[in-house]
């Protein structure tokens, strides 16, 4: 189990400012997607192909990521496989130091979050600016983000006015276009200086060895074209075999995390600068991380890297809209997180999550991938159990103790006639249960049992 | 980690992957079906739907017409001949170069000039109407920034280049993806919707964007 739960954290956040703005925001994105949806008539077969590229590409990947790989190196970019958090962190800092690096710049990503890499580089003596307006604002507020594709959904724009009057020094002001104009300037002098570029990768096509990045802003595009250096990190699972993959992905992925057609700016990056153009990076650098990813693959939870990162889960989400993304207390939170976070790093710290749901399908039906995830959150909830958490310790005799009292008429018959002298004497709500079965009550009331069972009603009427 | 090694790990990990409707063979070169449309007409809705605006006289009329509107100062652009369906480029106005210098020296000096640059010229060789997309591929004579450091960009794209929608385009021979370092699909100016979901224009790239079809 976490030191500290996501029963706990969810306390801290329910009801604050924070999730009232996530709330507004996930039923806005949840109705753009919808409305995105019904306008595109090949948006379901779009959905049932998306499926097939992703889960082909798992069940073949390792094919995959060498034909990747060569392709890359073919390319003139280089590549490296890091198989967890320190030998990514590792490989860029010791590239940075050794190309005289000082001012690194980084467009979102979501991979870096998940290994710490700013702190890394950071503590390396570089210095890191995060460039997507959502990620810029964590970063100068000292905060993590609380959405995979929108990082700051919970926070307000007086609250973004302050801090940019305290932090960049302008005039206070809330209107979102003054603070885009004043972002736009300040940042873009950094772009412009920058030595490196660090880029996630939304997708990597195995027979171009190209690689994309989807950004409304441009962020993307100046941080992998302006400095000499540009280094992408990529999840191991993020491939399709090719071009017409590709396109599939992109539309699906544009309509599902903001309801657009396509993102405004999608970046194909193959090698980089050729001989011939103008401007482009001198050295393109691939790392490839696994950090958990291979252990994910070979579980009972594979179809959660059929992932595409898009959100909708998180947008619709009863749960994640009432406790927000910091509730979940890891870089990949919703309903992808519940399931994602204790299938990479183990179900001793992370345990809980997959329990942080009603199960009520929601995600089930907005994911583009069509991915079960109330499925593989049982299996998650499963594989919490078997690991033997201290909150599960008295799960396994409380299930064999209700298994022999259920598979026997007699007991059984006695157990619902102690169930109506307790229903009689509670009132319509049970509020409070003696034990463990406390912990079902502390967050809910159970309807009291009747009187008389439909049994031995059935017994008085049938005739 | 060696490549060997990583890619063995992958390989056993695949091997007892529960992926039951994961296909064999790869789903291969696609395209959806979508009911005829006039691709013109429905690029041109689409891409106004996104906030381009669309142009259909002379490009050289548009350009002029783009400098007093902005009261542009300076412009970057591709080299003329690599725009199809252009035939002038300003004169009397501030061209920014765009050879950038390789390696550490010079570099962040040449990009200083990109601070202000307020028009980009550029040529588009794809479009796609599901979408109101735009395709920008660099090489030589056409510089990536071009289309991304200024203010306004405008784009000039011949009719026939309108695909009916990315996977059609991706369907073509002639969408070569890997040619080229970058190539680009821009679906509208450079907006941001992270704060309150309020969409506001040209947080990083072009605040406006105009096709001039040919």
């Amino acid at each position: 189990m976490t030191p500290v739960t996501f029963r706990e954290r969810s306390v801290r956040e329910l009801g604050t400012q924070k999730v009232v703005n996530i709330g507004k925001a996930t039923r806005r994105k949840t109705a753009d997607r919808i409305s995105a949806a019904a306008a595109y008539p090949a948006m379901e077969q779009m959905r049932d192909r998306a499926r097939e590229i992703r889960l082909h590409t798992l069940k073949h990947l390792s094919d995959y990521l060498a034909q990747f790989a060569d392709s890359v190196e073919r390319q003139g970019g280089q590549v490296y496989f890091a198989a967890d958090a320190d030998e990514a962190n590792e490989y860029v800092s010791r590239l940075a130091l050794d190309r005289g690096v000082q001012k690194i710049v980084k467009s979102k990503s979501m991979v870096t979050e998940e290994i710490d890499l700013n702190d890394h580089l950071e503590s390396s003596g570089l210095e890191v600016v995060e460039t997507d307006l959502g990620e810029f604002i964590i970063q100068i507020a000292g905060e993590k983000p609380t959405h995979i594709i929108s990082p700051v959904m919970h926070k307000n724009r007086y609250e973004i006015g302050e801090l940019f009057a305290s932090e960049l020094g302008i005039e206070y002001s809330d209107d979102p276009l003054v603070l885009n104009d004043a972002a736009r300037r300040h940042l873009r002098s950094i772009f412009l200086a920058a030595d490196m570029g660090i880029s996630g990768v939304n997708f990597g096509v195995a027979d171009t060895g190209t690689i994309t990045t989807v950004t409304n802003e441009g962020n993307a595009r100046l941080t992998t074209g302006a400095p000499r250096i540009h280094v992408a990190i990529m999840g191991m699972e993020r491939l399709v075999p090719n071009a017409g993959d590709l396109t599939v992905m992109l539309e699906v992925l544009g309509r599902s995390g903001t309801g657009q057609a396509l993102t405004v700016y999608t970046n194909l990056i193959t090698g980089p600068r050729a001989f011939d153009e103008q401007d482009g990076p001198d050295e393109l650098h691939v790392v490839i991380l696994d950090n958990g990813r291979s252990e994910a693959l070979a579980s009972s939870s594979a179809e959660i890297l059929a992932c595409i990162r898009c959100g909708a889960c998180l947008n619709v989400c009863p749960v994640f809209r009432e406790a927000g993304g910091h509730a979940y207390g890891s870089t990949y939170p919703g309903p992808i997180g519940a399931v994602l976070t204790p299938a990479l790093f183990g179900h001793d710290e992370w345990g809980d999550l997959p329990f942080a749901s009603s199960l009520c399908g929601a995600c089930k039906d907005a994911c583009p991938i069509r991915i079960d995830i109330p499925s593989l959150l049982l299996e998650q909830r499963a594989e919490s159990m078997n690991a033997g958490g201290g909150d599960f310790a008295w799960l396994k005799p409380g299930l064999a103790a209700y298994r022999r009292i259920a598979t026997n008429p007699v007991l059984w018959r006695g157990f619902l006639a102690a169930g109506g002298v307790f229903g009689k004497a509670t009132g319509d709500w049970v509020t409070r249960m003696p034990f463990h079965a406390g912990n079902w009550t502390s967050t809910r009331d159970l309807p009291a049992p009747a009187e008389q069972s439909f049994h031995s009603w059935w017994k008085e009427h049938r005739s | 980690m060696e490549r060997s090694k990583f890619l063995a790990r992958v390989q056993t990990a695949q091997a007892s992957a529960i992926l039951p409707d994961a296909p064999d063979a790869d789903p291969g070169q696609w395209v959806p079906d979508l009911p005829e449309v006039d691709l013109t007409d429905r690029f041109v809705e689409k891409a106004g739907s996104v906030a381009a605006e669309i142009h259909t006289d002379p490009p050289d009329a548009v350009i002029a017409e783009v400098i007093g509107r902005y009261e542009i100062e300076s412009f970057m652009s591709w080299d003329l001949d690599r725009i199809d369906g252009l035939e002038w480029l300003p004169d009397g106005l501030e061209r920014v170069a765009t050879e950038t210098p390789r390696g550490v020296e010079g570099r962040a000096e040449h990009n200083a000039r990109y601070m202000d640059v307020k028009l980009g010229i550029t040529g588009a060789e794809a479009a796609f109407a599901e979408t109101g997309t735009i395709v920008v591929r660099s090489g030589p004579g056409r510089p990536r920034m071009a289309s991304l450091v200024p203010l306004v960009h405008v784009a000039v794209l011949r009719r026939d280049r309108i695909f009916r929608s990315a996977s059609h385009w991706a369907a073509d021979p002639s969408a070569r993806m890997a040619e080229g370092s970058n190539v680009v699909f821009i679906t509208g100016p450079s907006k941001t919707a992270d704060i309150e979901s309020i969409v506001t224009r040209g947080i990083h790239g072009p605040k406006h964007l105009h096709i001039v079809l040919v």
